[in-house]
């Protein structure tokens, strides 16, 4: 079976010109995955280093410079693709004058969903993710972790067999936390694919099979579950044990005589 | 198609939320004013500038707001990252496209509609007599409008700030309605200035071929509404060309 995601040599470098000077800025360089089915897979790294790209790039928002990236076994922007993908972006927004319900609809219909695969799914998702008590509420009603939870309605309302999350736990509490993560436990048990980055380690820890560090767009490490589990410090120690000593390289490499 | 018309109703929705009914009522609010200052003219002389004026109004007012929600329509979308939400589900770009550019027809037609309620009322309140003409003037309006949205929606794609796509798209309908101007001094110049002249004045619209309030015969509308819509449907298609290969 091909893996779920498969990134080959992926490299993305962004270009802008401003008074006829070309600035470019990797996004992405010489980046390699696979993700199997069924699996959960983290992506670590600080600011800027590129795992938005790496998402965008996995749902044909960009365009690679070079190397290539299939899901599914397909190429990121068919119809086929997109209806099996699910998609979290870092702080979303929905329109402020729209009910939970309305809102979830909107997603539903525009999934390609029949109205009464809308009715039977958006019941599933509201009680899932705890919304059903607050789906006649307007966005603007709602709490940062409520709009979350709306986020991450909208992402699965069409059933998705992969989930793409950047930073669903941003501005969360750790009550709206524990809920997302179980969430996502229950979804791994159906047998989903989870794609997904964030500054909570914690979470990363406790949901990934697998974690990928990533810094300045270059994928430094791939851990598997067991690399952080035997350690006492356990994942967090692990990133930053990686990310220091590739920092560590790097200074030798400058300071070294050629 | 169906994915066309749902996300124009969520346009329309979005805009009929935010901003149609503060233009609405700014509308009428001028036109109420400006009706009770024509109070003082002659009843003949009245009834002449209220229509004048308010069409000129409604104008004013529909590609106002043509130009403002097709010009920041995109960007807001990418600012908010509602754009990835709606690019990431099973639609083309170019069902994208046109499902907000309906959305923003709609939404030019119901101002449109509001707007010419509250000037037939004055109007009629006036002892206006009813004329097929005026429905020929608000067409012309309408047409203008769906070539300046078609303009700007272009020019926002390529804009990373919505001030500058208002100003590109602010500037074709200035030009717009100085085409025969334009003409003229192009005919005073000779060689490549000439040519340059004569290829911009191409490319502006010309808004006088819709200049309908006079009456016009069925030649006149139809060759308008054709040059309309061959100006709007270019316009779109070279959206669509920058779109699809738009990075998000």
């Amino acid at each position: 079976m091909p893996p779920v995601i498969s990134f080959r040599e992926a490299t993305k470098v962004y270009s802008s010109s401003h008074l006829g000077r070309t600035t470019k800025k990797i996004g992405l360089i010489d980046f390699s995955l696979e993700v199997e089915k069924g699996e959960a897979f983290g992506l670590l790294g600080l600011n800027g280093s590129g795992k938005t790209t790496t998402f965008k790039l996995a749902l044909g928002l960009l365009a690679l410079n070079s190397g290539t990236v299939k899901v599914f076994d397909l190429p990121p922007s068919t119809r086929a693709f997109y209806s099996r993908v699910g998609y979290v972006p870092e702080l979303p927004y929905f329109h402020s004058f729209l009910t939970v319900e309305s809102c979830l609809k909107f997603y539903g219909r525009l999934s390609g969903l029949s109205n009464l695969e809308i009715k039977t799914n958006l019941e599933r998702v509201l009680w899932e993710t705890g919304l059903v008590t607050h789906k006649e509420k307007r966005i603007s009603e709602l709490s940062k972790g409520l709009s979350q939870r709306v986020a991450l309605a909208q992402a699965t309302i069409h059933n998705p067999d992969l989930l793409i999350l950047d930073e669903p736990m941003s501005g969360l509490d750790p009550l709206a936390i524990r809920d997302l993560r179980e969430y996502l436990s229950r979804l791994l048990e159906e047998g989903k694919t989870i794609f997904i980055s964030s500054h909570s380690i914690f979470e990363i820890e406790k949901l990934c099979h697998r974690v990928g560090v990533l810094k300045e767009g270059r994928l430094i490490r791939v851990l598997k579950r067991k690399d952080w589990s035997d350690s006492r410090g356990g994942l967090e120690e692990r990133f930053t044990e990686i990310v220091q000593n590739d920092r560590l390289t790097e200074a030798l490499l400058k300071t070294s005589p050629k | 198609m169906k994915t066309i018309w749902i996300l124009a109703v969520d346009s329309f929705l979005e805009n009929i939320w935010n901003r149609v009914f503060i233009l609405v009522a700014i509308f009428g609010g001028l036109l109420i004013y400006a009706s009770l200052l024509f109070g003082v003219l002659a009843v003949e002389e009245e009834l002449r500038v209220l229509m004048d004026s308010g069409l000129a109004l409604i104008e004013m007012v529909t590609l106002i707001a043509g130009i403002y929600f097709s010009a920041t329509m995109f960007l807001k979308e990418i600012e908010t990252k509602t754009i990835y939400l709606v690019l990431s589900r099973p639609l083309s770009r170019l069902e994208y496209l046109l499902g907000r550019v309906l959305g923003l027809i709609l939404s030019l037609l119901l101002i449109m509609v509001l707007m010419s309620f509250i000037h037939l009322i004055l109007l009629f309140v006036h002892h206006w007599s009813w004329r097929s003409s005026y429905l020929l003037s608000l067409a012309g309006i309408f047409l203008k409008a769906l070539m300046l949205v078609a303009a700007a929606v272009f020019f926002s794609l390529f804009s990373t700030s919505s001030i500058a796509a208002i100003v590109f798209s602010g500037s074709l309908w200035v030009l717009g309605n100085f085409t025969q101007e334009i003409r003229f001094l192009t005919q005073k110049e000779s060689g490549l200035p000439a040519l340059l002249s004569r290829l911009l004045l191409f490319l502006f619209p010309h808004f006088e071929i819709l200049n309908w309030q006079g009456g016009a015969n069925d030649t006149r509308v139809l060759m308008g509404a054709s040059y309309a819509a061959v100006y709007f449907l270019i316009f779109i298609a070279l959206s669509w060309l920058v779109l699809r290969a738009k990075e998000f």
